[in-house]
C-alpha cells in the first residue's frame, strides 16, 4: 500500500536518509525506533509532505505522492498524522479538533462521525472541553481521533508517547493498536522505546536496520 | 498567500520595506547634525540648553523613584497580603492607565493652585498664606507618579504573581518576616520586571509634552516645540530631538543592564496569599491603597464630572462632533494600520529563518516606543517637506501637515503597542498545530482562517484597544503634525486647558476618559475570557 522506493533526503547539504526503502501493507502497523536525531522524524515528515525529497519516490495506493519531479502538498495526501503533543487547536473544543478534517461531510454526517470516534476512544460526554482540560493521555487519544476521523488508510504517529510517563504510554499503546486494527488502518510509528513498538506493532526494526530489511515481528 | 512556506518572497520585501518607512524619520534627525549649525542652536546653547537638560533629568529622576516605590508596593502588598476590599482596589488600581497625563496635570492644578478651592478654604480659615505648587517641579512629579505609577504596578504584580509558593515558605521556615520575604524573595525575582515597568513609565514621561506644559516646566520636549513655534526651526528641533533620543538610548540601555541575565520565569503561580493582615494593620492598608485610588482616579474623575456639568452649557457646541469623528478615524485608521503591520512582520519572523540583520532590522521597528511623539513629529516633517518640495515645490510644508504623515508617527510610536500581544499569541501556535491541520486537508487559505485569525484573534483586538487608546490620548504629534482645522478631543483638552479654562476643558476631557475606560474594560473583559479558558496558567489581569 505504501511504497517508499530509494528516497534520499537533504537537510543543509547533509543526506539525513539516502537509499531508504520501506514497503507496508494495508492495515500493517510498522515500528521504526532509533535514538534522536537518527532520521525517523524526518522519514514521516517526507511521507506527510513537510519535506521534500532529493531523490526517489513515495507512493500510497498506487498514487505517486512524491519523487524528483512532482510534489503532492500536505493537505491533497489523505495522511494522518499523531505528533508528540501540543498540536490539538487550542481554540476547538474536542469535537471541533475530531471534526476538522471532515470538512466534505454535512453537518449531520459530521457529528455522527464524531460521536463514533469519540466512543471509540471512550471519551463520550468530553466533546464541549478544551484541550487543556484533559489529562496528557485523553488529549493524545484526542489526537488520535483526529487524525482517524477523515478515514486515511495510512497514519503516522511521531513519538507519540514521549510526554507520558511509562505505564500510561504502554497501556495507550495497546489501545491505539486495537483501534487501528479495528479501523483497518496502516500505521508507522516512530519511538525511542522498544516496549512501546512491541506492544503497538505487528513488526518493528531500528531506522539501521530498514535499511538492511532486518524486522522483529512482535507477538501481538 | 503563503504563509508557511515564505522564503524570500514579496513578504521579506514587504518586510524591508516596512523596516525602511519606520526608520526613516529616526535617520533623518539624526542626519541635522551633519547641517551647520544655525544661530538659534548657539543661542539656546549659551542661555537655556543646560537648564532644559537638567530639568529633564530631574524630572525623570523623581517619577523613576515615584513610579518605583508606588509600584512595587503596591504590587506586593495586593499579590502577597489579604487585607479588606482586596480585589475590589487591586482592580481598581488600573484606572490611572485611562487618564492622560495632561488631564489630571490640568485637575491638580485646578484643585490645589492658588486660586483653586484648597488653597481658598486654607487662606479663609487659617490665614495661610498660600504656595505656588508649581514651584521646583514637586507637584509634577507627583502627577507622573500618579498617572504613570500603572506600569511598573501591573509588570511588577504579574511578577509577584510568579513567584513560587514553596520559595516563600522555606524562606519563613528559616525565620524571615515579611519585610525580609519582601527585600530577599520577591524583590530579586521581580527585578527584571519593576526595571521593564519603570522604562515604560519613564518613556512617557520624556515624550511628555502636555503637562510639563501646563507646569511652565522647560524640558527637552517642550524645548522642541517653543524651537518651533518661536523660530520655526526644525534643523534645530531636529537636532534638540538627538539630545531627547540619546537619553531614551540610555534608559533602555539601563534597563537591560539592570536585568542582567534574569529573565522572566512563568512556570510558576503563588498558590495563596501568605500575609493575611488582621485588624488595624489590615485596615491602615486598606486605607493607604484607598487613598492612592482618590488621588490618582476619583478625585480627577469627580472634579471632571462637577467642572464638566458646571461648562456643559457654554463649552458643547456642533464643533465636537467633528473633533469625536476626527479622533474615532484616526484611532480607528492607526489602530488597524499598527495591527496589520505587526501581523506582517510577525509572520515573517516565524516563518523565515531570519538573518540576524533581518532580527536588528525587526528590533529596531520595535524601538519606536521609545521615540518620543515629538522626535518622530519633527523627523517626519523634515522628510516629508524635503521630499515634497522635490515633488511639487512649494506645496511641501502643506504636505507635511497631513493625515499621513499623522499616520505614518502613529505607526511608528506605537507598532510596538500592536506587536507585544500579537506575538505571545502567535506563540501559541506551535508548528504541530499546523502541520496537523495541513495534514487534515487544510491549504493556505483554511490555514488562515481556521487556525491562525480564530487563535490570533484576542491578540488582535487587544493590540487594536490599546493603539486607539494611545492613538486618542498622544498630544505632541497630532499636535506639530496635524491637518489645519482637524482638532481632535486631545487637542481641545490641550488649548483649553494651557489657557486655564479648566472648567470647558473638562468635558473633552471626559470624553476622552470615557472612551480610555471602555477600551480598558474591553481589553481587561477579552484577556480573561480567553484566558480563563484557554491557558493552564491564566495572567492576572493585563
Amino acid at each position: 500500500m505504501l511504497k517508499i522506493s530509494d528516497i534520499q533526503v537533504v537537510y543543509n547539504q547533509t543526506p539525513i536518509l539516502d537509499q531508504f526503502n520501506l514497503d507496508i501493507a494495508a492495515g500493517e502497523i510498522v515500528g521504526i525506533l532509533g535514538p534522536s536525531g537518527c532520521g525517523k522524524s524526518t522519514l514521516l515528515r517526507a511521507i506527510a509532505g513537510f519535506v521534500e525529497l532529493a531523490k526517489g519516490e513515495i507512493c500510497l495506493n498506487n498514487a505517486c505522492l512524491c519523487d524528483c519531479q512532482c510534489f503532492m502538498p500536505p493537505e491533497k495526501r489523505g495522511v494522518g498524522m499523531v505528533f508528540q503533543d501540543n498540536s490539538l487547536f487550542p481554540h476547538l473544543t474536542v469535537a471541533g479538533n475530531i471534526a476538522f478534517g471532515l470538512t466534505k461531510l454535512n453537518k449531520k454526517e459530521r457529528q455522527k462521525r464524531v460521536q463514533e470516534l469519540l466512543e471509540l476512544i471512550r471519551l463520550d460526554g468530553m466533546e464541549d472541553r478544551y484541550p487543556h482540560e484533559l489529562s496528557g493521555g485523553q488529549q493524545q487519544r484526542v489526537a488520535l481521533a483526529r487524525a482517524l476521523a477523515p478515514k486515511p488508510s495510512l497514519i503516522l504517529f511521531d513519538e507519540p508517547f514521549s510526554s507520558l510517563d511509562k505505564a500510561l504510554s504502554e497501556h495507550l499503546a495497546v489501545e491505539i493498536r486495537e483501534l487501528l486494527k479495528k479501523q483497518k488502518t496502516a500505521a508507522i510509528l516512530v519511538t525511542h522505546t522498544q516496549r512501546e513498538a512491541e506492544l503497538m506493532c505487528d513488526r518493528y526494526a531500528a531506522l539501521n536496520d530498514v535499511y538492511r530489511n532486518i524486522w522483529i515481528d512482535t507477538a501481538a | 498567500m503563503k504563509l508557511s512556506f515564505i522564503r524570500l518572497s514579496p513578504w521579506q520585501i514587504a518586510f524591508w520595506a516596512l523596516i525602511l518607512i519606520i526608520s526613516l524619520p529616526l535617520l533623518r534627525i539624526l542626519a541635522s547634525w551633519f547641517e551647520p549649525s544655525s544661530d538659534i542652536w548657539l543661542h539656546l546653547y549659551q542661555t537655556r540648553l543646560s537648564g532644559i537638560i537638567s530639568n529633564t533629568l530631574l524630572l525623570l529622576f523623581g517619577v523613576a523613584i515615584g513610579v518605583t516605590l508606588l509600584g512595587v508596593a503596591l504590587a506586593w502588598t495586593v499579590s502577597l497580603c489579604e487585607f479588606p476590599g482586596r480585589k475590589l482596589l487591586e482592580w481598581l488600581l488600573f484606572l490611572p492607565f485611562a487618564l492622560p497625563a495632561y488631564v489630571i496635570g490640568f485637575i491638580y492644578l485646578g484643585v490645589f493652585d492658588f486660586p483653586g478651592p484648597v488653597q481658598t478654604w486654607l487662606r479663609d480659615t487659617l490665614g495661610w498664606a498660600g504656595l505656588d505648587i508649581r514651584a521646583y517641579g514637586l507637584t509634577l512629579v507627583i502627577v507622573m507618579t500618579l498617572v504613570l505609577y500603572p506600569y511598573v504596578y501591573m509588570l511588577a504584580r504579574t511578577a509577584f504573581y510568579a513567584q513560587n509558593s514553596a520559595l516563600i515558605e522555606s524562606a519563613r521556615l528559616m525565620g524571615m518576616n515579611a519585610w525580609q520575604v519582601f527585600w530577599k524573595v520577591s524583590l530579586p525575582l521581580a527585578r527584571p520586571a519593576i526595571a521593564a515597568g519603570a522604562m515604560l513609565a519613564l518613556m512617557e514621561t520624556l515624550a511628555d509634552f502636555g503637562t510639563v506644559t501646563l507646569y511652565n516646566y522647560a524640558t527637552l520636549t517642550s524645548a522642541i516645540f517653543s524651537v518651533w513655534e518661536d523660530f520655526r526651526s526644525l534643523q534645530v528641533a531636529a537636532q534638540l530631538s538627538t539630545l531627547l533620543l540619546v537619553i531614551a538610548v540610555l534608559l533602555i540601555f539601563i534597563e537591560r543592564f539592570s536585568r542582567g541575565r534574569a529573565r522572566y520565569d512563568s512556570r510558576h503561580r503563588i498558590t495563596y496569599r501568605p500575609y493575611k493582615l488582621k485588624g488595624i494593620v489590615a485596615w491602615s492598608v486598606t486605607a493607604a491603597i484607598s487613598l492612592v485610588v482618590f488621588l490618582a482616579f476619583v478625585l480627577p474623575l469627580v472634579q471632571l464630572v462637577i467642572w464638566a456639568w458646571q461648562a456643559y452649557s457654554l463649552e458643547w457646541d456642533n464643533r465636537y462632533f467633528g473633533w469625536m469623528s476626527n479622533t474615532f478615524t484616526l484611532a480607528g485608521i492607526a489602530a488597524l494600520l499598527t495591527v496589520s503591520l505587526a501581523i506582517i512582520l510577525n509572520a515573517v519572523k516565524r516563518h523565515t529563518r531570519l538573518s540576524l540583520i533581518s532580527r536588528a532590522g525587526l528590533r529596531f521597528a520595535n524601538l519606536g516606543y521609545a521615540l518620543p511623539g515629538s522626535v518622530l513629529a519633527v523627523g517626519i516633517m523634515l522628510l516629508i517637506i524635503e521630499m515634497g518640495e522635490k515633488i511639487a515645490p512649494g506645496y511641501g510644508i502643506w504636505l507635511s501637515s497631513g493625515v499621513l504623515a499623522l499616520l505614518l508617527a502613529y505607526t511608528v510610536r506605537f507598532l510596538a503597542v500592536a506587536y507585544g500581544p500579537i506575538e505571545s499569541h502567535f506563540d501559541t501556535i506551535t508548528p504541530s498545530m499546523v502541520e496537523a491541520a495541513r495534514s487534515l486537508g487544510a491549504n493556505q487559505q483554511q490555514l488562515i482562517g481556521r487556525i491562525y485569525l480564530p487563535i490570533l484573534k484576542p491578540g488582535l483586538i487587544v493590540a487594536a484597544f490599546m493603539v486607539a487608546v494611545d492613538v486618542m490620548k498622544e498630544l505632541p504629534a497630532t499636535y506639530l503634525l496635524r491637518p489645519y482645522g482637524w482638532d481632535t478631543l486631545a487637542i481641545r483638552v490641550y488649548e483649553l486647558s494651557s489657557e486655564g479654562l479648566y472648567e470647558q476643558a473638562a468635558l473633552p476631557a471626559l470624553m476622552l476618559l470615557g472612551l480610555g475606560l471602555i477600551a480598558l474594560l474591553g481589553v481587561a473583559i477579552i484577556n480573561k475570557h480567553y484566558q480563563s479558558s484557554r491557558t493552564k496558567n491564566p495572567e492576572p489581569f493585563a
